[in-house]
């Protein structure tokens, strides 16, 4: 009982932070964007993130992961949007709404789709939440046993699992998490002072800025790659009002279990560190096929088709955080920005953050509800506006965003010289596209690789140089013995790959081949 | 279709020569210590031979499969966005905010060159308006509109 008990008073003392008038407005401010975002094709809540995290040095560290997690989880809400009305997800967690998201606007349909997708959006965010706040005391409990050992052992399970089901090639993922490593190492070496990769240049000598690296990468690389690709949509404006938004009984009658079974899915993948929202939601939708009755009905508009992998997605949303705030280890990419902006800020993400900083570990769970019930409300009333935004062509959209690229990350230092690393990052970044190197893992590698330097020299200190010290400590043990499972099973899959697409990407090209690839990052 | 996959092939090429002159370097010019006292070059240049070793895990099984082409480059939005963040550093500290901004809409349109000079000047207008309120007014960001040399040189006309 002390452990619930303990939970109400953290819960009320969330509620109470997340209710002050700066977080409701970031909150309110986060949400509406990123539906925006996720609405628009070309700009996904990576590019948006990147975008804002200068902006975040200016604000409180509650007040800034408020936001960035209203950007995170509202874009999802928006992808959802694009996928039934254009048929081209906002997202790649919606990819899978296309199936029969889009057949059901052909039917003029599109209003009942929207308006489900919202209520699935709502529960499984609110199951996902659930889960977070019954379960992250208990993981931190655990964590607190952790040595460097165990540290250094999570950051390498979840680089190499996050690289490899997570994109195309698996080793290129695992060569993207090196490439990412070692360029967080550049700057002063933190035991010896010693200023490493630098050649010279003292901007370097504090490494290189996170925030130009997220909109080198993502913004500036996403600019150069759409200025030509990005075609706006073209919709139906009969099929969406709000008359034609009411569901009918047996649609409701249809939707109630595959709602509870996605975000149980969601859940479970979303905490697990390199999977989350995608393979989730397809999962999610491969099961209800499996197990429904009439399983021709799917990809022509069957209502199940949308809800469970909708549910699933926001779902992996929420329990994303999980790893990043009890363990101070990301999942995914929107995981490593939301860690780069809590150390910008002093706080050092991990099993400390829970006791030494409650307001802002209950505060942004307790605002991820509030954004939630945000967007259930201007989800509703504002899709006809939404929809209006898929029209505006991009050619207007791409100066806007260079110029916030350009202002952002001059301000954060008011250095010119951090521009400059951005448009050679950006450069790199397009050159990387063209190769298909993914920058996703590169992040996670650069967020990750000086902590994993850290531990792995205190674990050898302490172990006086014995390299086995990872695999005799129980906990260490299993989950390097799970690194070196997926390491084995990368090397296997690498000589035997035919085509280029695995995990993910061949279930896309599978199932929908009506779907154009996303821009969207 | 390419009877090779050429993006894995490049790709590996590249880590191989990444990590290996990573490893170099750190060789030569960081102390690499002990396993049990590790010097600031013991990880990095373990890190560049790993590297090195994905790369060829990378390119070899590349040479026996069929790969997609390579995208060509869109060299034109590539130099243009190039051009307006380099004019943006050049000139933000010299010229000021809006002249700044200006500058990067007015390149950038450049890049697929689809608004007319009208269209890239309503452009540039507004977002030096945008970008100044939420910069300035409502983030607080000491950022000066114009500089004194702007002044002066408007004094000069």
């Amino acid at each position: 009982m002390n452990y619930l008990s303990g939970l109400a008073d953290n819960l009320a003392l969330g509620l109470d932070t997340a209710l002050s008038l700066s977080n409701l407005y970031y909150c309110f401010f986060g949400v509406l964007l990123g539906t925006f975002v996720g609405v628009l094709p070309g700009i996904g809540s990576l590019v948006a993130l990147s975008l804002l995290l200068p902006i975040t040095f200016h604000l409180a560290p509650t007040e800034a992961i408020v936001m960035l997690a209203g950007v995170y989880y509202g874009s999802t809400y928006g992808g959802s949007t694009a996928s039934i009305l254009l048929n081209l997800p906002g997202t790649p967690s919606t990819a899978v709404t296309c199936l029969d998201g889009y057949p059901m606007a052909q039917k003029g349909r599109a209003s009942v789709a929207l308006f489900m997708t919202t209520i699935a959006s709502f529960f499984g965010a609110t199951v996902g939440i659930l889960v977070m706040t019954l379960f992250s005391p208990l993981i931190v409990a655990f964590a607190l046993s952790f040595g460097p050992a165990e540290y250094f052992a999570m950051m390498a399970l979840g680089l190499v699992a996050a690289s490899s089901i997570a994109t195309g090639s698996p080793a290129k993922g695992i060569g993207m998490v090196v490439i990412g490593v070692l360029l967080g190492l550049v700057g002063s070496d933190l035991e010896t002072g010693q200023p490493r990769y630098t050649f010279g240049v003292p901007e370097l000598f504090d490494g290189v800025p996170l925030v130009a690296v997220a909109m080198g990468l993502f913004g500036v690389a996403e600019v150069i790659y759409s200025v030509r690709v990005v075609k706006p949509g073209h919709v139906d404006h009969k099929s969406i009002s709000l008359r034609a938004m009411v569901p009918t009984r047996d649609d409701w009658r249809r939707s109630r279990m595959p709602l509870v079974r996605g975000a149980g899915f969601g859940s479970f993948f979303g905490a697990l560190p390199g999977t989350g929202g995608v393979i989730a939601s397809f999962m999610a939708y491969a099961v209800e096929k499996k197990i429904s009755k009439d399983p021709s009905r799917f990809g022509k508009g069957a209502i199940e088709g949308i809800m469970a992998p909708e549910s699933a997605n926001n779902a992996a949303d929420q329990t994303a955080f999980i790893p990043t705030l009890t363990l101070g280890i990301p999942g995914n990419v929107v995981m490593a920005l939301m860690l780069g902006a809590l150390t910008i800020h002093g706080i050092v993400p991990g099993p400390q953050l829970m006791t030494k900083e409650p307001e802002l570990f209950w505060g942004v769970l307790m605002s991820f509800w509030i954004g939630n019930l945000l967007l259930l409300i201007i989800n509703i009333p504002l899709i006809g506006i939404w929809v209006r935004i898929l029209a505006i062509p991009y050619h207007w959209l791409y100066p806007a965003v260079l110029m916030f690229v350009a202002i952002g990350v001059y301000s954060v230092n008011n250095s010119p010289v951090d521009v400059l690393i951005v448009m050679v990052l950006g450069a790199v970044g397009y050159g990387m596209r063209l190769l298909d190197m993914q920058p996703a893992p590169l992040i996670l590698g650069y967020v990750l690789g000086p902590l994993m330097e850290e531990n792995f020299r205190r674990a050898m200190l302490i172990a006086r140089g014995d390299m086995l010290v990872f695999f005799q400590r129980p906990i260490s043990g299993v989950l390097m013995a799970l690194t070196f499972a997926i390491i084995a099973y990368v090397i296997y899959a690498n000589f035997t790959l035919k085509r280029r697409k695995t995990g993910v990407a061949a279930v896309k090209t599978a199932e929908q081949p009506a779907v154009p690839p996303t821009p969207t990052v | 279709m390419l009877t090779r996959d050429y993006q894995d092939i490049i790709s590996g090429i590249l880590m191989v020569l990444l990590g290996t002159s990573v490893s170099v370097w750190a060789y030569a010019h960081y102390p690499l210590g002990t396993v049990t006292h590790m010097g600031s070059g013991m990880f990095p240049a373990a890190l560049g031979v790993l590297l090195a070793l994905i790369g060829i895990l990378v390119a070899l099984p590349a040479f026996f499969r069929a790969g997609p082409a390579i995208p060509m480059p869109d060299f034109r939005a590539f130099f243009f966005v190039g051009l307006s963040l380099t004019l943006f550093a050049m000139t933000i500290r010299w010229l000021g905010l809006i002249p700044a901004i200006v500058l990067v809409t007015m390149t950038s349109v450049l890049a697929d060159n689809k608004l007319g000079i009208i269209g890239s000047s309503i452009l540039a207008v507004g977002l030096s308006i945008t970008g100044w309120l939420i910069f300035s007014v409502a983030l607080g960001i000491p950022l000066q509109p114009f500089t004194q040399v702007w002044e002066n040189w408007m004094f000069w006309l």
